[in-house]
């Protein structure tokens, strides 16, 4: 060792020099003053930042965080719920129309083309394998029961609603 | 009650246990305040910040594998954080994100913080708030935060050559200033 570099104060710093170097390099010091004053400032520096604070996050951190969390949570249910709504919603409307156009009586005036008669009588079959007599009670039956689902579903929607705005209200 | 570990406190959280987070929250808090305040060098922001960056990390610990120590990946999205809103604000610190000077001149900033410090432990960590961004991570990083030079490196994107000739020159610097007014002096 011939002079003592910035790599070499760094290297003793982070205890990369090995017994046989420490002793070099203490040898290369000890007569000349201000190379142990370069060694002093170095270790010096090195010490003090050891001893760096943490600074300190304003005190409410956590709790503002986690109620950001809380919300994002409480808009993607909410999005989720509405979501499965109008899908469920626009599929028993798609059933009903269908249900409707395949069981409606002919008037008589339909014009008849004949694609479309192949899909009625195709879907006819399809409805045709729940075997049971389609008359006007079973469809009104099936009418009363799709309103009662729908209130159902619209008060669950509505009480859902209700809950996520009192979340929202308390988190806020 | 059976204090949980930070690997058990994330699987409860992927889990569905939100309010775990909390508890990663409280462990985490301080050091990436820390880090953010002395990259954006204001407190607003630096709140601001941290808000966003643990959202980022809750949005997405189901992608934390484990692959890395969580920490690494944490301060990672803690820093891109911090460079989203500085690249938003577009701030002088972008110059200094590229600055790896080896002697920095703080020229009047020195003297008055020598002039206000009464001792050598005050005057080096105050100085150490005006060494440029990047210097500053890395210190930070280094003493505070425990990260090794791997990690460091991994955080700030860049190798670890770079990450060690960083830390290197910030000492150097320090050292330089330390010399400049003779605080070495202290030591007996």
């Amino acid at each position: 060792m011939k002079e003592l570099t910035n790599e070499i104060l760094n290297k003793l710093i982070d205890n990369e020099l090995n017994n046989s170097e420490i002793d070099e390099l203490y040898h290369l010091i000890k007569q000349n003053n201000e190379l142990q004053g370069r060694l002093k400032a170095h270790q010096m520096v090195d010490s003090v930042l050891k001893n760096l604070k943490i600074e300190s996050a304003p005190e409410n951190t956590t709790e503002l965080i986690m109620a950001k969390i809380s919300a994002n949570i409480l808009v993607k249910e909410r999005k989720n719920g509405l979501f499965k709504f109008f899908m469920s919603l626009f599929g028993i409307i798609i059933i009903l129309i269908l249900g409707f156009i395949m069981f409606s009586e002919p008037t008589g005036q339909e014009i008849i083309i004949p694609q479309l008669s192949s899909v009625k009588n195709y879907f006819g079959k399809i409805f045709s394998i729940f075997s049971f007599p389609i008359n006007t009670k079973v469809i009104s039956i099936i009418s009363s029961a799709v309103t009662v689902i729908v209130l159902v579903s619209g008060y669950f929607i509505f009480e859902q609603h209700r809950a996520f705005k009192n979340k929202l209200n308390s988190i806020l | 009650m059976k204090k949980l570990t930070e690997n058990e406190i994330i699987e409860s959280v992927k889990k569905g246990n939100h309010g775990d987070f909390a508890l990663l929250i409280d462990i985490y808090k301080d050091r990436a305040y820390s880090l953010l305040k002395k990259m954006l060098k204001n407190e607003m922001d630096a709140e601001e910040a941290l808000q966003d960056a643990f959202l980022k990390v809750f949005n997405s610990l189901n992608e934390f594998r484990g692959d890395s120590k969580f920490s690494t990946w944490f301060y990672r999205i803690v820093y891109n954080t911090a460079l989203t809103i500085i690249s938003s604000k577009k701030r002088k610190i972008i110059m200094e994100m590229n600055s790896v000077e080896d002697h920095f001149d703080l020229g009047d900033e020195d003297n008055k913080i020598y002039a206000q410090t009464e001792n050598h432990n005050e005057y080096i960590l105050q100085i150490v708030d005006k060494l440029p961004v990047r210097n500053a991570l890395v210190i930070i990083l280094f003493y505070i935060d425990g990260l090794s030079l791997n990690e460091i490196s991994n955080v700030l994107g860049i190798s670890i050559v770079n990450a060690k000739v960083l830390l290197h020159r910030s000492r150097n610097a320090l050292r330089n200033l330390v010399l400049k007014h003779n605080y070495q002096e202290v030591i007996l």
